[in-house]
């Protein structure tokens, strides 16, 4: 079972706050309001009621059994890549690589997907490809086929082939 | 029959008790590493036992058998 932290229990607790606070103006609005139609005061209970309902599931789901009364950690990097054209001409202008990474949080739900970030990058051979190591940016130099690579802060390496042409 | 001064004072409780557990939670976000451990195991036994001790039954004898008159 995932550990709770400090984000889910108030996330939780403020939904069942929610709840209560709305069947507790609606009783009130019933209570203040005795010429209130039959139909009108039958439908306001309805809305009570599930609305108690409500933030009794959400109490009932909010997993404080396994609260860690902690700060929930960093979210995690499930997935580093890059993006490198495959065929390239030489001497044609300069282009920049691409690095993104997919994260989720410690419950293992997809927080962003395909975010840019920054990486360290390498040729296999600079006299084919040169390229900035930090800006990702690239010049095809001449004919040939290279591994492009590149380093992301959490140790994380993806790589991509290229080919040069006349 | 509940009536409707019951069922507000039932839902204000109610009320009382989820925005109190909330509340400890707050604190222990903003103070929680200041806490000695034996605070820390405290308040959080508060949170942990908050599913038993807020659960509204789904049998509610006041809830469920009001009117709203």
């Amino acid at each position: 079972m995932a550990d709770v932290h400090n984000e889910d229990m108030i996330l939780s607790l403020n939904a069942a706050l929610s709840k209560v606070r709305e069947a507790l103006d609606t009783t009130v609005k019933i209570e203040q309001n005795p010429s209130m139609s039959v139909s009108d005061r039958d439908a306001n209970v309805v809305i009570v009621k599930a609305a108690i309902a409500n933030a009794t599931s959400t109490l009932q789901n909010c997993r404080s059994d396994t609260y860690e009364g902690a700060a929930a950690p960093d979210p995690s990097i499930t997935a580093f890549s890059i993006t490198v054209p495959g065929t390239a001409v030489a001497g044609s202008g300069p282009g920049t690589f691409v690095a993104t990474v997919d994260t989720h949080d410690h419950n293992g739900v997809p927080i962003e997907v395909g975010t840019r970030v920054n990486a360290t990058w390498s040729s296999s051979d600079s006299g084919i490809v040169s390229v900035n190591s930090s800006t990702g940016s690239y010049m095809p130099v001449s004919q040939g086929n290279i591994t492009v690579t590149a380093r992301y802060t959490d140790g994380s390496v993806a790589s991509a082939p290229m080919v040069i042409t006349d | 029959m509940a009536t409707s001064e019951e069922v507000r004072q039932h839902l204000q409780a109610f009320k009382s008790a989820v925005g109190d557990a909330m509340q400890t939670v707050s604190d222990y976000q903003t103070h929680g590493t200041q806490y000695t451990s034996s605070n820390q195991a405290s308040e959080r036994a508060k949170i942990t036992t908050v599913r038993a001790s807020l659960l509204h039954a789904n049998d509610c004898s006041i809830c469920t058998t009001w009117d709203g008159s």
